[in-house]
């Protein structure tokens, strides 16, 4: 890992404490993954923008449920200023499948939270509008296409 | 005040595949837009882990006919990353000289889309014209014009012969040629300038939090492009002059297109001379060796592309698997874009961000205190209002 993955690891494990779990680095693609604790989410996101001063770009959402009691999110973060991908995870149990929105931190999460929640059922606290996005009205209530059984 | 609702789409706007704005309109000014998606919505992502990688590839192939090979590019390269194979690099080259193809007759077909909308049909049909000679090169190489289903897990699906590397740098000699004159009539051309520039302003702040990507954001200033940062495939040994503009508007996105094709065209040929000779691809295994998740990022026309793959041990299909295509990205951007301009001005600055939506043209207005409906096409609308 370069220097600038290294502080921003050190920056999360002080800054999360306990909400930090882990990171991994794939040297390959040169992507760093940060693990996290769901409520840690918000911090995180802060943390991040703190690292590049605001200049860092939201390329997506992943939701995935694999099977297990979990679903696993994955937000991939590109930072302008160090050219550094990052990727940070979290998972809810499928029994609470609740999480802090991020829209007032990064805006350009709007769309994708929207389409998480209606993939897989993800309740994202403090959203403006979960309302359908790709699924038809029509589409019954509470079916995640998304979900494994 | 009054606000009346103005709904454009679902199957509208501008080019390629339906989605419906609402727009609260107060006079002749746009107040707010309400985008609703999912008009095409097929269910690939589900669809793809039913179905074994390679079967999974066509699939994703045809999820946007236009830049397919950014596509599979994504894909393939996603999957080789779960997988952890590494494709030759006479493949990498080949790769990325289709790949720079497909961007040329992409953003030529925008470029000439954007012309026939504000009514210059005459700059629509040169560019159309020249954008042939290159789907020909294409149809050359892969073997088809659109559906080209050019990369393969490991590698690339066929060769270039010797005598087809001189037609295409034949063909890429005379097209840089006439894009350099339409860059002279986009920069100084009063029509063009009166219809695109300081219409659909998107500032450099907004593109960066609203998660702008492509030349959308290139536009705003925002030096953003995958090829020059996250080098792939044969990018790290040709290197990339990113194109940024400052002018935050949409004449400043179409002028980022043009710069692109010239710079797509330096990169072909580049990729010509240095490309070495070799294998162009390896045997793959059929089913993933490992329970793993793999990435990929591209630059596709209309920007970054991402692909995101879970594989399982000794299982032919993904476990999950995401797409997120640019336009997507570049929807809150779009929202913002039309926010306090004019209705007229609505199909130039949807246009500017090259949508992968509808090309049936089709508005509905609606005035929400008689709830009186009126359908217009929208080529109509363009040119009664914007002329």
């Amino acid at each position: 890992m370069a220097e600038e993955q290294v502080k921003l690891v050190e920056a999360f494990r002080k800054g999360l404490g306990e909400g930090f779990l882990s990171y991994e680095y794939d040297t390959k693609r040169r992507a760093l993954k940060l693990f996290v604790e769901r409520g840690a989410l918000t911090k995180a996101f802060e943390l991040v923008n703190e690292a590049c001063g605001g200049e860092y770009h939201v390329t997506t959402i992943t939701g995935a449920d694999l099977g297990g009691d979990e679903v696993e999110l994955t937000y991939f973060l590109w930072l302008l200023p160090q050219k550094l991908r990052v990727m940070i995870k979290a998972k809810a149990p499928k029994s609470d499948l609740r999480l802090q929105s991020l829209v007032s931190v990064a805006p350009a999460t709007i769309l994708y939270e929207r389409e998480v929640h209606e993939m897989l059922g993800v309740v994202f606290e403090g959203h403006p509008n979960l309302e359908r996005l790709f699924l038809p009205e029509d589409w019954p209530e509470n079916v995640y296409p998304l979900r494994r059984k | 005040m009054s606000t009346t609702k103005v709904i454009v789409g679902p199957v509208h706007p501008a080019l390629h595949e339906p989605e419906r704005f609402v727009f609260k309109v107060d006079g002749e000014v746009v107040v707010d837009v309400e985008p609703r998606l999912g008009y095409v919505h097929r269910g690939i992502e589900k669809a793809l882990t039913e179905r074994s990688f390679t079967q999974g590839l066509y699939l994703i192939e045809r999820i946007c006919g236009i830049c397919n090979v950014a596509h599979t590019l994504t894909a393939v390269q996603a999957i080789e990353n779960a997988f952890n194979i590494e494709p030759p690099k006479r493949a990498k080259y080949l790769r990325t000289i289709v790949h720079e193809l497909n961007r040329i007759h992409s953003h030529l077909l925008l470029l000439g889309v954007a012309c026939e909308l504000i009514g210059f049909d005459t700059l629509f049909m040169l560019i159309w014209r020249d954008r042939e000679a290159v789907m020909d090169i294409i149809e050359m190489v892969t073997g088809n014009r659109v559906m080209s289903a050019y990369n393969i897990i490991g590698g690339v699906r066929r060769n270039v012969s010797d005598h087809e590397v001189l037609e295409m740098k034949k063909v890429l000699e005379a097209l840089v040629e006439k894009v350099k004159q339409y860059k002279e009539v986009f920069a100084e051309d009063p029509t063009i300038r009166a219809r695109f520039a300081d219409v659909g302003r998107l500032s450099r702040a907004k593109a960066l939090a609203l998660g702008a990507v492509g030349p959308t954001a290139r536009g705003s200033g925002v030096k953003v492009d995958v090829r020059a940062e996250e080098p792939y495939a044969a990018f790290d040994e040709v290197p990339l002059n990113v194109v940024v503009y400052e002018e935050e508007d949409s004449w400043a996105r179409l002028m980022v297109r043009i710069d692109e094709t010239l710079e797509s065209a330096r990169v072909i040929e580049e990729c010509l001379d240095k490309m070495p000779t070799g294998p162009v691809r390896v045997r793959v295994p059929e089913v993933a060796p490992q329970s793993s998740e793999g990435f990929s990022v591209v630059e596709a026309p209309r920007g970054e592309l991402i692909h995101h793959v879970y594989t399982e041990k000794g299982s032919d299909k993904p476990l999950r698997y995401r797409v997120r295509t640019p336009t997507y990205a570049n929807i809150p951007s779009v929202c913002e874009m039309l926010k306090g301009g004019y209705v007229a001005d609505i199909p130039a600055a949807l246009v500017s961000i090259d949508p992968c939506f509808s090309c049936t043209d089709r508005v509905a207005l609606v005035d929400v205190r008689t709830s009186e409906r009126v359908s217009v096409d929208l080529l109509t609308l363009a040119r009664r209002y914007g002329r």
